[in-house]
């Protein structure tokens, strides 16, 4: 679904990645963690294809990145960026109705089918009977899991998601990474930018850590997140605490 | 979110206020002609001087009122999702400047009536071109590098439009203003601003969900397929242009640019779709209304026609805002 092969990322002046190699199917999982600043924003979006890698190649589902047809890469892949600053007023169900808009042609209105898929995809993020309110009157976690709806409303194959779990308290944080779970298991490819290694090693089958400067380090998770690896990551002791039924991460 | 029904719905009742209001601009004046009149002329029969009255004054003037209402409104929508700003109008790159330039420039020159739309045609273009080269300079193209690109641009414009207005002839002063501040007075015939109405709402149409995403975000818009930088391109031409052709036929007439969109955007929503019809159509409808006041309430005298468009705008913007729920503008 996405390979990326010798690929170079650089923001800046400073190297994110140095010859990555990646390769992620449909029905995995792949969580990227980082330090503040090690670019781990700037090579989803390289991934996502948008904005140009300084070397070597990337693709989605056979289509070289960057895409010269931007709307057959959005039938394959979707991206939750960061938020974002709203500069107009919008519905929410309107906001959500936005990831239809690859699956549309250029004179074709949504139709009653969109609008249920964007009305379901409202009551998977838990947020059911929210489609008439106002964006801008949502809290930010319930404007981060509006994002997430529209997300799912895009039906991608490839989900990119830029920290899906910020502004979400943990209850959402978990039901979000359920979705993604139930999205891999139903064949979906998943790539998500993540600050808790716990929930990484739990949730997502592979690991890609960018050590800064160009350094990095992908594999199957149980073999990635050790706490060597992640105290050389984060530049601070961590210590892996077993027997609470998911293993879990402590800062010394 | 509106259904295409409602939308035409939404279109068909502004067509008929749209109507409404160039009988009115027919009817009213200084010389009385009689409702009755007025059809037989519109139906091409009638002669005397009613019908000559509404033929050849009344209906150029009402006609190309509506259609540099219908442009500027047009454009302010268009600007607003380009530079993804609420406060954008069709003013705010400098082509009013450009085109103010090039007119009074003309003026000063005392040069004859065609050479005053060329020079303010040429202005507006040179300013769109400024604007877009040196915006582009360092292939960014972002927004903040455009606005501000732009808003100096104006500037530098308002200064020479100044150095101009504090040379000429008093007896050029009065003329100058009333371009500067715009007046319908000056339409020779309303083909050419109603035909790149009519090609301009054409050409955005098509872009119109694609605007939707943009004003949300250009990432946002990006990650949907939108070709953003393309479509950017394809907003700034078709803005500029529209905003040329007002500004060429009846000068910078203000705030129906700005306060349109948002009159419509308050009762209709933001979807594009609607949106720059129905932007175009208001647009029209106010700036006839406003010609034909500003024509009638002191007669023989006339007043500039922003100075109206302002006096009905502002009271039924901030109407329909303090009736809106908190924050939702």
């Amino acid at each position: 679904m996405l390979t990326a092969s010798a690929l170079d990322v650089a923001i800046g002046g400073i190297c994110v990645c140095r010859k990555l190699d990646l390769s992620l199917g449909r029905g995995e999982a792949l969580a990227i963690l980082g330090r503040n600043g090690a670019g781990k924003s700037t090579l989803l979006a390289t991934l996502a294809g948008l904005r140009p890698a300084q070397g070597g190649s990337a693709a989605i589902a056979g289509i070289a990145l960057p895409p010269r047809d931007g709307r057959a890469l959005a039938m394959q892949r979707g991206y939750l960026a960061q938020q974002q600053h709203d500069a107009f007023a919008t519905e929410v169900l309107e906001a959500v109705l936005a990831g239809r808009h690859p699956h549309l042609s250029r004179w074709e209105w949504e139709s009653a089918a969109d609008t249920d898929i964007a009305a379901q995809a409202l009551a998977e993020v838990g947020l059911a009977g929210f489609g008439p309110r106002p964006l801008h009157t949502l809290s930010g976690g319930e404007r981060q899991r509006v994002a997430l709806a529209t997300l799912l409303a895009q039906q991608p194959a490839l989900y990119l998601l830029d920290e899906p779990l910020t502004h979400l308290d943990l209850n959402h944080q978990i039901a979000a990474l359920e979705i993604l779970a139930r999205l891999t298991r139903a064949g979906a490819a998943v790539a998500a930018v993540l600050h808790d290694p716990s929930l990484a090693l739990r949730y997502f089958g592979q690991a890609l850590l960018l050590f800064g400067g160009g350094e990095w380090l992908a594999g199957p998770a149980a073999e990635v997140l050790t706490a060597a690896n992640l105290t050389r990551l984060y530049g601070h002791p961590l210590r892996r605490y077993d027997g609470a039924g998911h293993p879990v991460f402590i800062p010394e | 979110m509106p259904t295409p029904r409602r939308a035409l719905i939404v279109l068909l009742l502004l067509l008929l206020l749209a109507a409404a209001s160039l009988l009115t601009a027919l009817l009213a004046g200084s010389y009385a002609v009689a409702p009755g009149v007025v059809l037989d002329a519109l139906l091409g029969g009638g002669n005397g001087v009613g019908a000559e009255v509404v033929i050849s004054l009344r209906l150029p003037r009402a006609v190309g009122a509506f259609a540099c209402g219908g442009l500027l409104a047009l454009a302010g929508a268009l600007m607003q999702v380009l530079l993804r700003n609420p406060l954008a109008d069709p003013y705010v790159l400098g082509i009013s400047g450009g085109a103010g330039v090039g007119a009074l420039a003309a003026m000063l020159l005392s040069l004859p009536l065609v050479f005053i739309h060329g020079g303010a045609f040429a202005g507006a273009l040179a300013a769109m071109v400024l604007v877009f080269g040196l915006a582009r300079g360092d292939a960014s193209w972002t927004q903040a590098r455009l606005l501000l690109t732009g808003v100096i641009v104006a500037a530098g414009c308002g200064a020479a439009v100044a150095l101009i207005l504090s040379v000429a002839p008093e007896h050029k002063l009065h003329g100058m203003l009333f371009w500067l501040m715009g007046d319908a007075g000056q339409i020779v015939t309303p083909w050419p601003p109603l035909t790149v109405l009519a090609i301009g709402l054409a050409a955005a149409l098509p872009f119109a969900r694609e605007m939707n995403l943009l004003a949300r975000g250009e990432t946002l818009a990006a990650t949907l397929g939108v070709a953003v930088p393309r479509l950017r391109g394809v907003l700034y031409v078709l803005a500029s242009l529209l905003t040329a052709a007002a500004v060429t036929s009846a000068g910078s007439i203000g705030f129906v640019g700005l306060v349109v969109p948002h009159l419509m955007r308050l009762l209709l929503g933001n979807d594009q779709r609607l949106l720059l019809p129905a932007a175009a159509l208001g647009g029209g409808i106010l700036l006839t209304l406003a010609d034909t006041l500003a024509r009638t309430i002191v007669a023989p005298q006339q007043l500039p026609v922003g100075v109206l468009t302002a006096l009905l705008g502002v009271p039924a913007f901030l109407f329909l805002l303090t009736r809106q729920p908190r924050g939702s503008a």
